[in-house]
């Protein structure tokens, strides 16, 4: 309650300091400088975070960027009014969101190589009406014909390693903790980048990469994965895969695990029926406990027998009324 | 009453004295409508525990565990269908491949078609194509129902059809929530060689009259790690063959996890509040990954029987030997 009339009443506010300042603000738009992170160097580009929007723009501001190149996106928390803002910036597209942004915690910067042209959305993570209407901005990734026209180097991807462990293991089922590290080259961790992981799978005659978990690198470059086998195959290998995010290079790392027996089933199927009651005698499509006792022995052994004796017996009384029947007409006085 | 008896026969006295008896004779019907009453009630307990038969039959039978998979652990096959892929093979200007699939690898008595292929108009007025085998119930009503316990479910979750046992009775037909059976009136025609084939409920050829067929998954081919004969004929792709003890699928092109598929996908079963617990699972498209539009309403091409396929049992041997 207390957060929707907070809302409202910011929303209130909006409007009428729109109304108040809807003049110069126009102009102040009509001569802002030319949009940043042009040219060949690293484009380092600033963007506040204030009480009416990206840089005071309430209708979502946009940045141009030429493929290939370097981008530094800092956002910096400059809130007035409201001390309690707090913020997380995503770029989907690139896959890419800065850390919580806050009244302690003011710059956040997403670093990356715009290889991908288009546009592409940035804004607030956090859910709230508000945020969606006033942190919302445009990266406009300009394709650019060839690296080599324009004279400039593209901007090259940082290798990453990837370690995954253990590097081999024995399992008769259990599961085990995967850890993965990510770094670059220089051992910096790389955090927040999500990681695939296949299994070399062979199933009614196809073979393949099967994906089957995904998990995510935390502030040190690690991240976990709890995995029980449920696969058959004695040897299995298990690729862990970065497809590369921002300015990193995808790698991937494989291990090979070695299952013996037969691991658990994945599926247990609720079983279907009657179980007669105090008897423990399960009548019906798939027997619940693998044990049979000594009564569902007899009478899975009796079955027929049993069956038989019912059948006579329906019969012996569909007789006996028939009978009776019979016997109604012959009491029945002669004339 | 018995005044009434008296005035009619007021003629004859032997009579009278005989109807005077009748008293004994009330009497005596009264216990036996006590006797009757008891034995309505042993009747009734054993029309309760009828149903029960066909669980001791298929039992007794021995016609549950039907070991042919080399896997060290049982399987239980799922199908999924990708409506995103399947479009009636529309595009593709030919029959529904699946069906034909199907009736070359089983010789599909003509008139029938074990999986068919169903043009549905969808929510938006659009029309989309849905291939429907037997679900392979969890909780099989056919099965249920069946008075000789002809008609089983394997170890594997592939419901089965002994046809050495059937007797015709089409209970199943009438249980079937899906319309899947169909009846054999006539003996059906078989393929030359096929009267000494080696009939099993696993791949039943020869065919014969006066019995109930299906899908069965081809659980011959599925027991030696083959797609089924729809799946492997599809040329979308759009059949998927699973596993739930392993999770995991193929449609003979890419492997993936089932659950996931599943999950990723809003899968949905058909006539789920029916407590069948289906086997076979659907992803919601019209065959948009082929380029099927929405408006296209032509319905599929009639599939051609294996007669018209040309196919015999020495064809078959021979391709399997490839
Ligand atoms: S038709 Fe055959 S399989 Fe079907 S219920 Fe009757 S006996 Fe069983
Ligand atoms: S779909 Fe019909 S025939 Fe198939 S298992 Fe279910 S009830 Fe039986
Ligand atoms: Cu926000």
């Amino acid at each position: 309650m207390n957060r929707l009339f907070r809302s409202i009443a910011r929303l209130g506010a909006l409007i009428a300091v729109l109304l108040i300042i809807a003049g110069p603000l126009h102009m102040a738009r009509a001569d802002s400088p030319p949009a940043p992170g042009t040219g060949h160097a690293p484009g380092h580009i600033k963007v506040e975070v204030t009480d009416l929007g990206f840089n005071g723009k309430t209708d979502g501001l946009v940045i141009e960027v030429e493929q290939g190149q370097m981008v530094e996106l800092t956002f910096t928390w400059a809130h007035q009014s409201y001390p309690r803002e707090e913020h997380i910036m995503v770029l989907q597209g690139y896959g890419l969101e800065t850390d919580r942004l806050n009244s302690s915690n003011r710059e956040a910067t997403l670093k990356f190589i715009a290889d991908k042209a288009g546009t592409f959305n940035f804004k607030c993570d956090v859910e709230c009406d508000v945020h969606d209407y006033l942190q919302q901005g445009y990266l406009k990734v300009k394709r650019s014909g060839s690296a080599a026209a324009d004279g400039s180097a593209k901007a090259t991807f940082t290798p990453t390693t990837l370690a995954l462990s253990p590097s081999a293991w024995v399992t008769g089922g259990e599961a085990v903790t995967l850890t993965a590290v990510l770094r670059d080259p220089g051992g910096v961790s790389v955090p927040k980048a999500e990681l695939s992981f296949y299994l070399e799978a062979e199933f009614g005659g196809s073979k393949g990469k099967m994906w089957f978990a995904k998990a995510r690198t935390d502030a040190n470059g690690v991240a976990f994965l709890e995995y029980r086998p449920i696969l058959e195959a004695p040897k299995q290998t298990i690729t862990a895969r970065f497809d590369g995010m921002g300015i990193y290079a995808e790698s991937e790392q494989a291990i090979e695990v070695q299952v013996i027996g037969v691991p658990p089933s994945a599926y247990d199927m609720e079983p279907t029926g009657l179980t007669g009651p105090s008897l423990g005698v399960w009548l019906g499509g798939t027997p619940p406990q693998p044990a049979l006792s000594a009564w569902s022995w007899a009478i899975s052994n009796w079955g027929p027998l049993a069956l038989a004796t019912m059948v006579l017996a329906m019969w012996g009384v569909f007789g006996f009324i028939l009978y009776q029947a019979f016997r109604i007409s012959r009491v029945r006085p002669r004339r | 009453m018995g005044v009434v008896v008296i005035q009619v026969d007021y003629s004859a006295k032997d009579k009278i004295e005989e109807d005077m008896d009748q008293g004994d004779n009330l009497r005596k019907w009264q216990l036996s409508r006590r006797q009757v009453l008891k034995a309505v009630g042993a009747a009734g307990v054993a029309a309760l525990a009828a149903p029960l038969m066909p669980a001791f039959l298929a039992r007794s039978a021995g016609s549950g565990p039907e070991e042919g998979s080399k896997a060290t652990r049982l399987r239980q096959w799922v199908l999924v269908f990708d409506l995103r892929k399947c479009e009636g093979c529309i595009t593709k200007g030919t029959p529904p491949k699946c069906i034909e699939g199907c009736n070359a690898e089983h010789f599909v008595p003509e008139g029938q078609e074990w999986i068919r292929v169903f043009q549905v108009e969808g929510p938006a007025g659009h029309s989309y194509f849905l291939p429907r085998p037997c679900m392979q119930c969890e909780n099989p009503p056919c099965v249920k129902v069946c008075p000789v316990g002809a008609t089983y479910r394997n170890d594997e979750g592939i419901v089965l059809i002994n046809h050495e046992r059937c007797i015709g009775c089409r209970m199943c037909m009438a249980a079937c929530p899906y319309g899947v059976r169909s009846f054999n009136w006539d003996q059906p025609e078989n393929p030359p060689g096929a009267l000494f084939a080696n009939y099993s409920p696993q791949y039943p050829v020869p065919h014969r009259r006066g019995t109930v067929e299906k899908c069965m998954l081809c659980a011959h081919r599925v027991q030696d790690g083959k797609l089924p004969a729809c799946a492997e004929a599809c040329p979308m792709y759009a059949i998927y063959l699973g596993d739930l003890t392993e999770d995991i699928a193929t449609n003979g092109k890419d492997v993936v996890k089932l659950s996931q598929l599943l999950a990723d996908s809003s899968a949905f079963r058909l006539k789920e509040e029916l407590g069948t617990r289906p086997r076979v699972w659907y992803i919601p498209g019209h065959g948009q990954e082929y380029g099927h539009e929405v408006g296209d309403e032509r319905p599929p091409i009639k599939a051609r029987t294996w007669q018209e396929q040309g196919v015999t049992l020495e064809k078959k041997r021979e391709g399997a030997s490839k």
